[in-house]
């Protein structure tokens, strides 16, 4: 076989491979969605949706779950992301190139890979008992925020490194000061790759359970959150109580859990995904 | 390309122009360096209010960096280090309590590769205003206008104004960040091999842009192009290994040159 | 432009958040009995296995005191203890009796309880429906299969009885975070927590009913309830305990034949909870109608009697204070 008969077919060998594995994941996915929506999907009605939980599944609802999910998502996300987004230009931008910074940016990325219930174990101590704030949303929001932070972090330093220094230099010597050219400048358009780690944090939280647990999150309440001290219950919690039980109803009224708590899922990427392409469309390098 | 390795030494002493109250912009005795590495040696010149100066010279020879040392864009390169004076209007500009966007108001710089804002073609050039806080929105409008038609690029763009700037060609986005400096009226307006980037056509309308610049304002441009040098500048300077070798009128330069390396360098024996 | 439209959606979604917020639950809000309508919070927490018990009684309650909040958490027997020995909750789930330690933690924080059994709980033994030999197991026989001495030298059916095959043994277990692990290690290998590593856990008894109703060379324990939910696919097992092979019903957890495989559940008050009128409320309830919520959610009534010694037991208690 010649050169380049054998790189032909190194080629297609790495095509074919590269196909497999991407289908590999997708078809995976398809059958667990279609699986789901088998088993729950004639169970979501209105009452679902705005029923307490209860021990007659036909009568059992998410309705709190489902708040305490939306709560949650949203407290964090107000937290999470001025402190990540902030701290990631302080650091890409002020902070200076020494052995502390270097130090501060590996550590960060070591963060992301610490077990969440560690950081249940952190809230837990320091926002449900040092600042006395109970098995609160906001205790748990702030919890979670810690979880979501350095991810958020590591990709809005991406996102403004890979802003061209041209379009710095350019504000620069118009006469803008470093937070104008950042403000004005590179900030806007670094949105996508800062809108793409909000998709990354936010869909590590929404499935967040043993931290929650560990913070006070509960199994039963009974009324939807009205404040961020009130206690709380997330759709996972919900979701892994009632597969536990004995009775089949309740594997169905998971599959329908299962099946919202997706949806919510791909809502949000869904908007986060639209609003990235809509702005990195103005932005052609 | 091979640099044909000639005796260093200058067979007649280098021109040094006399400090006048006409100059601009004055150079003395300027030394840079990038941590041990001397980028420039010994520079002293100075230019005049309104005239056009070109700085030619071989790739590395320190064109660049000297022209970015007038509105300090060096600063924010490691191990940057200058010794001497750079005068500006009067003013030293390299004491520690300058306050650098000032100064970058009164000397504007223009970039070898075109780089607008990813923003409409307004918003370009009104956010030299914008970051100064000037908030009057009929000033600023017309101000923009003014500044786009002084580029000569109002016809291409006038119903455009809210389009993206990155759907313009090279040639016209040149053009606008040329207008988006000029929207602050500097005094100064730097050029960093503005048209090397860009297509015969386009080159050719900025060069005649800058004939009509000349009048208000005061241009340095670095080239590559001697051409170009030789057609738009009043004088020229050039540089070797970071040093000037000869700065004179640019009909000296180019036709009797006083330097045995200028000759060479002009008649293309080095490139 | 594209500031507006993101205004107007985050808009949208606060105002839809706030009415869903308001929607909800305000249907039901009339008290059903000529009770006066008592208003507080009670925090209960503990055993994930009492808690389907718990949370029944609360739904139910609501009904009744729609203006007392309860909430339910299942932290674990061990992890409740924890927050009723620091006075954060005012009832605890516990699918065992307290430990000395917890006992210390409570007395340090001045914390005093009550202890009322309130159900029982069937620990059943199950084989896949195939298994054609098993017809009994002896409690000696079944510590021979799940000491810690038996971990990788016990492993076929005949090491047990010689003529049964000559087949391995796949067990499925809950894991060691599980009460019910502890409890079956107590009575069956005579000491909690000692038992072999080798075989299938899970803390989720579902998974131990999919285990052993597909492996014809299964042997599984876990709650009665689970057995009663899935009656097709297993295959129970009488359990001598001393006075002949008995099947694990309802009558016989509750009267104690079935031995030693069922154990009582509780839930313990505090003294500083049985100052509260809607606490006291609360537990009058549920001893009301534990019974009959009780073999709703798959555990076993326990007797009228000794339910009766509950109550009393109670009253005592909240009379002391």
């Amino acid at each position: 076989m010649t050169n380049s008969q054998k790189n032909k077919l190194i080629d297609n060998a790495f095509k074919i491979f590269g196909v497999a594995c991407t289908l590999f994941g997708l078809i995976i996915l398809a059958i667990l969605i279609y699986d789901i929506l088998k088993t729950g999907l004639t169970r979501i009605d209105w009452d679902f949706i705005t029923n307490l939980p209860s021990r007659r599944a036909q009568k059992a609802g998410i309705y709190t779950a489902l708040m305490g999910t939306v709560w949650i998502l949203f407290l964090t996300a107000i937290i999470a992301f001025p402190i990540g987004v902030g701290a990631g230009i302080y650091l890409e931008e002020y902070g200076k190139k020494s052995k502390w910074a270097n130090f501060l940016e590996i550590n960060i990325a070591n963060l992301a890979g610490v077990p969440s219930i560690i950081y249940g174990l952190l809230g837990l101590e320091i926002f449900v008992r040092a600042f006395n704030l109970g098995g609160s949303l906001l205790a748990g929001s702030l919890t979670l925020s810690l979880l979501i932070l350095p991810i958020v972090i590591v990709s809005t330093r991406e996102a403004l490194k890979a802003v061209p220094s041209s379009i710095k230099d350019a504000s620069v010597a118009l006469g803008a000061s470093k937070w104008q050219t950042i403000w004005n400048q590179t900030l806007p358009a670094s949105v996508g790759g800062v809108l793409t780690g909000v998709i990354l944090a936010i869909s590590r939280a929404i499935g967040e359970t043993a931290p929650l647990i560990v913070v006070g999150a509960l199994a039963y309440v009974p009324f939807a959150p009205s404040s961020p001290m009130d206690e709380f219950t997330v759709m996972p919690i919900q979701i892994f109580n009632w597969v536990s039980r004995p009775q089949h109803e309740f594997a169905v009224n998971s599959a329908a859990a299962i099946i919202i708590l997706l949806l919510i899922t791909f809502m949000m990427n869904g908007v986060a995904v639209y609003y990235r392409n809509k702005w990195q469309k103005k932005i052609k390098w | 390309m091979k640099v044909e390795e000639k005796e260093h030494i200058m067979t007649e002493p280098k021109t040094i122009p006399e400090i006048n109250k006409k100059a601009l912009i004055e150079a003395r005795n300027v030394n840079v360096f990038y941590g041990h590495f001397q980028a420039l040696k010994d520079i002293n010149i100075s230019m005049n209010k309104n005239s056009v100066t070109a700085f030619i010279g071989p790739s590395g020879c320190g064109k660049s960096t000297f022209l970015r040392c007038f509105n300090r864009m060096n600063d924010y390169i490691d191990g940057y280090s200058i010794k001497g004076e750079i005068v500006i209007d009067q003013k030293k500009i390299n004491w520690k309590n300058v306050v650098i966007e000032e100064l970058r108001k009164e000397v504007g710089m223009v970039f070898q590769k075109p780089n607008p804002f990813p923003k409409t073609i307004f918003e370009n050039v009104a956010y030299g205003l914008k970051i100064q806080g000037i908030k009057d929105k009929s000033f600023i409008e017309e101000r923009v206008i003014k500044s786009i038609k002084d580029v000569a690029l109002w016809d291409e763009v006038k119903d455009d104004l809210k389009k993206s700037a990155l759907a313009l060609s090279g040639g016209q986005q040149q053009r606008l960040c040329i207008a988006r400096t000029l929207a602050v009226e500097p005094k100064i307006v730097l050029m960093d091999e503005p048209t090397s980037a860009l297509d015969p056509i386009s080159t050719a309308s900025i060069e005649e842009l800058m004939f009509e610049l000349k009048q208000k304002y005061t241009i340095v441009i670095v080239t590559h192009n001697m051409q170009q040098a030789a057609r738009i500048s009043d004088k020229t300077a050039f540089f070797y290994m970071g040093e000037i070798i000869e700065y004179d009128d640019t009909k000296i330069i180019f036709t009797n040159p006083k330097q045995e390396k200028t000759q060479n360098y002009i008649t293309g024996r080095f490139g | 432009m594209k500031t507006k439209q993101i205004t107007k959606i985050i808009l949208g979604a606060v105002v839809v958040l706030t009415l869903v917020s308001c929607g909800g639950n305000t249907d039901k809000n009339e008290t059903k009995t000529d009770q006066a309508a008592l208003t507080g919070d009670i925090k209960i927490d503990g055993s994930s296995t009492v808690y389907p018990i718990t949370e029944a009684v609360a739904e139910e309650f609501r009904a009744e005191q729609p203006g007392v909040n309860v909430t339910v958490g299942v932290s674990g027997t061990g992890g409740g203890f924890k927050k009723f020995s620091r006075g954060e909750t005012e009832i605890s789930d516990a699918s065992r009796p307290i430990k000395d330690k917890e006992k210390a933690a409570c007395e340090e924080n001045g914390i005093s309880y009550v202890e009322l059994e309130v159900a029982y709980d069937g620990l059943a033994v199950l084989v896949n429906p195939a298994n054609t030999w098993v017809d009994y197991l002896t409690v000696e026989e079944l510590k021979k299969i799940w000491e810690p001495a038996a971990q990788g030298v016990v492993m076929k059916w005949n090491q047990i009885r010689k003529e049964w095959p000559n087949e391995e043994i796949h067990l499925f277990g809950p894991g060691v975070a599980s009460g019910t692990y502890d409890y079956f290690t107590d009575v069956i290998n005579g000491e909690e927590g000692a038992s072999r590593g080798d075989y299938t856990a899970s803390e989720d008894d579902n998974v131990l009913v999919q285990g052993v109703s597909t492996d014809k060379l299964g042997l599984a324990f876990f709650g009665l309830a689970y057995y009663e939910e899935n009656k097709d696919k297993l295959k129970l097992v009488p359990v001598n305990g001393g006075n002949g092979a008995v099947l694990p019903t309802q009558e016989t957890v509750a009267n104690g034949t079935y031995t030693p495989l069922s154990r009582p559940i509780f839930i313990y008050v505090s003294n500083k909870a049985a100052q509260k009128e809607e606490v006291v409320s609360f537990v009058n309830f549920y001893l009301e109608i534990v019974p009959s919520i009780s073999k709703e959610v798959g555990y076993v009534p326990i007797p009228n009697d000794i339910l009766a010694k509950q109550v009393e037991k109670f009253n005592t208690f909240v009379a002391q204070k």
